[in-house]
């Protein structure tokens, strides 16, 4: 990146006064970590919205509110009933880069490989846009298209509601890469609950092996008031083969990708139905 | 060039800084060479330093960014004549081949010790797995380093 001048507002209205006055010129910067990859060398005035206090993880009405500008190791580290994004984290890059990277960070802008997109799509998570106009944006509309369309000049992400798993629910996620720090060749999560018996709700979405994370809702619709089960879960798989168009890098194919999904759709449902029905440690 | 102040190495300190000057290059430009340059995007580690208690990766950190922090370097915590215990271990253990790596490994280390004195082989693993090394094979490294927790000292 190509900064000009640094500015470090420690108040929430100050950061976005200077945000809204410099406009396009300026540039919020968390943990920085992105930017290695942003080859924009357009000139630009970096603003640190890390002394803002738009850090820690704390309930709020039943539901997880994460600070954006939390750090990946911190969602790692947190424990709490319900709490399952630690196993996004943990699979997050490297303990270096958790340390320094923020989970606003990871969807203001979102990538083929992003990680928390996949995941709090399942979790039916939601964006808290503070700006002129506060505003809360669910998951399946802020990431439908790049989050940036969600924001005018001077609006920060300031917080990510997600809610908690319940009892009767369960959370799978698998991240396919050829190295601890590699990027994610495809990206599985699925949140499933069971209610006597059958698929009372699911939320599944794939990240990586597609153009942008997305939900696969053929599959939803294969499996919710179904009876879950191995073969229940193969047959759902197929019908999210179809869905999406996969896409392979890095030297694996488009098939291999494709052929991969089939295998870890299973394999995150599995995990999702046996956290559900309580056989997960 | 714009100023900022900081906490390196216990001290408090100034500098004149470019505006998209990134940490590593920082230090290094003031005489502190013991934080390497390696793969100079975040992913093998040779440039980790401690920020306000947590091992990041200086290459991908922009100076201004550690404006108020409380930083250590590898040139903080020991030198030749008082050796950190772990420095100590590292060259103890023969976890030392061509050198490069170990100063990140050392403040990958210290920061897990600093917040974990009891780390097991598992929280090594996950601390530093952003911190390769080419030459020793890692199990060198692996036993330098748990000799350091207070769980092994405690065993021995």
């Amino acid at each position: 990146m190509n900064y000009t001048d640094f500015k470090t507002p420690t108040r929430l209205d100050e950061a976005r006064a200077l945000l809204k006055e410099l406009g396009d010129a300026a540039v919020p910067v968390a943990g920085s970590t992105l930017h290695v990859f942003l080859r924009d060398e357009t000139p630009r005035i970096a603003v640190d919205i890390t002394r803002l206090g738009l850090d820690g993880i704390r309930r709020e009405e039943g539901n997880f509110e994460i600070g954006a500008t939390t750090r990946v190791a911190e969602l790692l580290e947190f424990r709490d009933d319900g709490w399952v994004l630690d196993r996004v984290a943990d699979a997050f890059v490297s303990q270096t880069v958790r340390n320094a990277a923020t989970v606003g960070g990871s969807i203001v802008r979102t990538f083929p490989w992003s990680d928390f997109p996949v995941a709090l799509l399942v979790l039916n998570a939601s964006m808290i846009i503070t700006g002129d106009s506060d505003r809360v944006v669910d998951a399946d509309t802020y990431f439908a298209s790049q989050p940036f369309h969600h924001f005018q000049p001077g609006d920060l992400l300031t917080a990510i509601r997600v809610p908690p798993l319940v009892a009767g629910e369960g959370f799978g996620y698998h991240k396919e890469r050829r190295t601890g720090s590699d990027f994610s060749r495809l990206t599985l999560a699925a949140r499933l609950d069971v209610r006597e018996g059958r698929v009372g709700g699911l939320r599944i979405a794939a990240g990586s092996g597609v153009p942008l994370p997305t939900r696969l809702t053929a599959v939803e619709k294969a499996l919710v008031g179904a009876r879950p089960g191995p073969k229940k879960f193969a047959e759902a798989a197929e019908a999210g083969l179809e869905e999406v168009r996969w896409r392979g890098s890095a030297g694996l194919s488009d098939d291999y990708i494709r052929h991969l999904a089939s295998v870890r759709i299973v394999d995150v449902l599995t995990q999702a139905y046996e956290e559900a029905k309580g056989e997960r440690s | 060039m714009k100023s900022i102040t900081f906490t390196l190495n216990g001290r408090e300190r100034s500098f004149d800084i470019e505006p998209d000057e990134r940490f590593l290059d920082l230090l290094r430009r003031s005489g502190l060479t013991g934080t390497k340059c390696g793969c100079d995007n975040g992913m093998c580690g040779s440039c980790t330093v401690i920020v306000d208690g947590r091992a990041v990766n200086s290459c991908i950190l922009f100076a201004f960014q550690v404006a108020g922090r409380i930083v250590e370097t590898i040139e903080g915590i020991g030198d030749f004549d008082r050796p950190h215990p772990l420095q100590t271990a590292m060259a103890d253990a023969g976890a030392v081949q061509c050198g490069y790596c170990t100063p990140g490994m050392v403040m990958a280390a210290k920061a897990l010790l600093d917040q974990k004195p009891d780390a097991g082989e598992e929280d090594f693993r996950r601390h530093l797995d952003g911190n390769l090394c080419r030459c020793t094979g890692y199990v060198k490294i692996r036993d330098a380093l748990l000799s350091c927790s207070a769980g092994a000292r405690a065993e021995s």
